[in-house]
């Protein structure tokens, strides 16, 4: 087990250096001088730009910190292996750049905003997972009934709805039409609200963008819960516990839970995975102050540092959850904590 | 508190008390009769079971044979009562164990009956082993929930069931996961568990087919040599007819859900007198003979279920039928030891006689089985045999179970 997670975490180099690669090419791909996004509308004096290229190792300097200049009294750009060598290494000592916009550091703007967006994908995994696995099993378990058809016609619908626009619909229905009964609470674009580190004070303010984005994932968990869990069933182990003379509930809790989670288990990792890089949509609908709409915010307004440095974090949270569910999986099938013998019958 | 458990547990108790009453006069152990299970499915109605009666005593053991589909799966699951009503529909007959009937008890009255009095193992043991448990957790299973063990309790039985079974280092193996045992390792372990709260009736279908030939052998020694301890009963489900040569004592040909031809297992291997039996033994490879010979296997294909034939329904196959066949339903032929077929022409002799195939292996099953019979009478050489074949037994094992290691 130890060599494997050991492997994993060989593997995250070469996609960490892959993805901040492709994400330094695309600043510099985009045109526009960042000079010029970071005065914003004024006219910058010239000895001021030139200080501010020589902080941001725009241009090359000699040891004293002193820019250099070539023969015709040019500065000399600094090549860009140079200048991702210099991200990189400030990336390692948690400097992330500063915002061009908000003139802050990004690690700064980033730990402010990431609690919500932790906080909210937290909610929406319990919802998620609770109502996800037992609306799967119930229409597992009452096939065909009146139940299962609900949660089958219910599930597609989730499904095909997009989440800003259930975002929009929940505000709608609980903030304007029943505005007497909610005060309009759930309207209130809630940004902002106490300072930095500060939790919404009251956790209504989560229910409405946690459904939102759990909707979609909601309905996929309980399509898979309900395909596995009828999989399983029908597996001869579970005829085996039959024959055994366990009730219907012994053999469903005791041999077929256990079996059908494990799909469903990953996929919930995942998705909280996905949840924890941003809900972009979910957190726009919502105003909601967390790095997904602080990346939707830098991307409109050209703020690169921000975007670089929110994607990279969000890298590594990816790949560590996602190394965590493959770890998890080895708690619920033995068969991958042991390692499968080849088979010899 | 005491109330509600006693009555969670009342099935459970009754079911023990059936185990230890005495079976009443003139009934069976198991009583199968004029069995009728249909299916009703979309393309119409499937007659799955239709017409099987047997009768079954302690210590004995029945064969059934038969083609894939012919029911005979169905029938043993029917007595257990593990077949989903619906699609399936009781039609007809009944079942009575020790005088009372399967098919009237409720479900939880069956489950006090399944795997208490009645146990079953299965053809697959790769895949009839809760992947996620360990062996001993799925041994002590039964036990919990029938004998009221305790968790400890139920291991420390385990334990010594698996080493019964012909398991070596029982103590470390409780703990392992199905997928660390051998195809071979965990059939003893599904017979293991079978046998774990002694039950009466062990249905045991195709226990050998999805294993290597070596192991089949020692798989079936191994379920004589628990009957021999137990004296529990046996139905033997298979398609080959070598496995039931071995094993016994009375014989049931299946075809499309019906008996074709019962009898004991001489009479179904020195006498036969069914068509279909016939092609069944033809079609038993021969190992030793001098030169090569093809194998004559029957023609066709089993009929389907929802459309069987008109008059006998195996006369679409059988070479020797007459237009009478392909009309008029064979009456059951039924000679004065209860040997019977249902065959128009079982009753003639000289037809019989004609073409019914010499049977080659009459000697070598001959004797196995009867030395096998008189139990007492184990002599000294049989019992070192019986050792020698053990101690290689476990050799194989062994080796098996290290090559499963290193792979």
């Amino acid at each position: 087990m130890g060599k494997y997670i050991v492997k994993r975490l060989l593997q995250f180099i070469p996609v960490f250096f892959g993805v901040t690669l492709i994400m330094f090419a695309m600043q510099n791909i985009v045109p526009g001088d960042p000079v010029k996004l970071m005065a914003g509308e004024k006219a910058l004096d010239p000895q001021v730009e030139l200080n501010i290229r020589l902080q941001n190792h725009l241009i090359e300097e000699d040891a004293d910190g002193k820019p250099l200049y070539d023969e015709n009294g040019n500065t000399i750009p600094t090549p860009l292996w140079k200048q991702y060598g210099y991200y990189i290494n400030n990336l390692f000592h948690g400097d992330l750049g500063n915002s061009y916009a908000r003139k802050l550091p990004v690690s700064e703007i980033l730990s402010e905003k990431y609690p919500y967006t932790v906080r909210l994908a937290l909610v929406a995994i319990i919802i998620e997972a609770i109502v996800g696995i037992g609306a799967g099993m119930i229409s597992a378990i009452k096939r065909y009934s009146f139940w299962d058809v609900l949660v089958t016609l219910v599930t597609a619908i989730m499904v095909a709805v997009p989440a800003f626009w259930l975002g929009m619909l929940l505000q709608l229905f609980f903030g304007i039409f029943l505005k007497d009964v909610t005060g309009g609470a759930f309207y209130l674009p809630i940004s902002g609200a106490g300072g930095k580190y500060a939790l919404f004070d009251n956790w209504d303010y989560y229910i409405l963008p946690a459904i939102t984005l759990a909707s979609v994932s909601t309905a996929y968990a309980a399509r898979i819960m309900r395909s596995q869990l009828l999989e399983v069933m029908n597996q001869d182990y579970i005829r085996t516990a039959k024959a055994k003379g366990l009730s219907r509930r012994q053999v469903i809790v005791h041999h077929a839970l256990k079996n059908a989670l494990i799909p469903v288990v990953t996929y919930i990792g995942l998705d909280l995975g996905a949840m924890l890089s941003g809900a972009i949509l979910t957190e726009t609908v919502f105003n909601w102050p967390g790095v997904g709409y602080e990346i939707y915010r830098a991307i409109t307004q050209r703020d690169w540092p921000i975007v670089i440095g929110g994607v990279t974090i969000i890298i590594v949270v990816v790949l560590v959850i996602n190394l965590v569910v493959d770890v998890s999986y080895a708690f619920l099938d033995p068969r991958i904590r042991f390692g499968a013998p080849k088979d010899n019958k | 508190m005491k109330k509600k458990e006693q009555e969670k547990l009342q099935h459970h108790i009754e079911a023990h008390e059936l185990k230890k009453k005495k079976i009443p006069k003139g009934k069976h152990l198991l009583e199968v009769k004029d069995l009728k299970m249909y299916f009703h499915t979309q393309d119409g109605i499937v007659k799955a079971v239709d017409g099987v009666s047997y009768t079954l005593d302690k210590d004995e053991t029945l064969g059934v044979v038969g083609e894939s589909g012919s029911g005979k799966s169905v029938t043993a699951m029917t007595i257990m009562g593990l077949i989903e009503m619906p699609p399936g529909q009781i039609e007809g007959g009944d079942v009575l164990y020790r005088g009372k009937s399967l098919l009237s008890m409720t479900e939880k009255e069956m489950q006090g009956i399944r795997g208490n009095n009645i146990a079953m193992i299965f053809q697959d043991p790769m895949t009839a082993l809760n992947p996620v448990y360990t062996i001993g957790r799925q041994l002590g299973e039964g036990l919990r929930v029938h004998m009221g063990y305790s968790r400890k309790q139920a291991l420390a039985r385990a334990e010594e069931l698996l080493g019964m079974v012909g398991i070596p280092n029982a103590e470390q193996r409780v703990k392992d996961y199905p997928h660390q045992f051998s195809g071979g390792m965990r059939q003893r372990a599904m017979i293991a568990m079978a046998l774990a709260c002694d039950p009466d009736i062990l249905i045991a279908d195709e226990p050998t087919t999805a294993l290597d030939v070596t192991i089949q052998a020692q798989i079936i020694e191994l379920m004589q040599e628990m009957q021999d301890k137990n004296h529990n009963a046996i139905i033997m489900i298979t398609h080959d007819l070598g496995v039931v040569a071995d094993i016994a004592d009375k014989i049931m040909v299946m075809y499309a859900g019906r008996p074709v031809e019962f009898g004991t297992a001489d009479e179904i291997f020195y006498n036969p007198i069914h068509p279909y039996t016939w092609g069944l033994m033809r079609s038993i490879p021969e190992q030793a003979t001098e030169e090569k010979k093809p194998l004559t296997p029957i023609s066709g294909n089993p009929p389907s279920l929802v459309n069987v034939p008109k008059g006998c329904s195996f006369s679409p196959r059988c070479p020797y039928a007459t237009a009478r066949c392909k009309e008029e339903e064979p009456p059951v032929y039924k000679t004065e030891s209860g040997h019977y077929s249902r065959c128009f022409f079982s009753g003639d002799k000289a037809f019989v006689e004609k073409n019914s195939p010499r049977t080659t292996r009459d000697v070598a099953t001959g004797t196995r089985k009867k030395e096998r019979k008189p139990q007492a009478a184990l002599d000294d050489t049989t019992a070192r045999a019986v050792q020698a074949l053990k101690e290689s037994q476990a050799a194989t094992e062994a080796s098996n179970t290290k090559q499963t290691k290193r792979g």
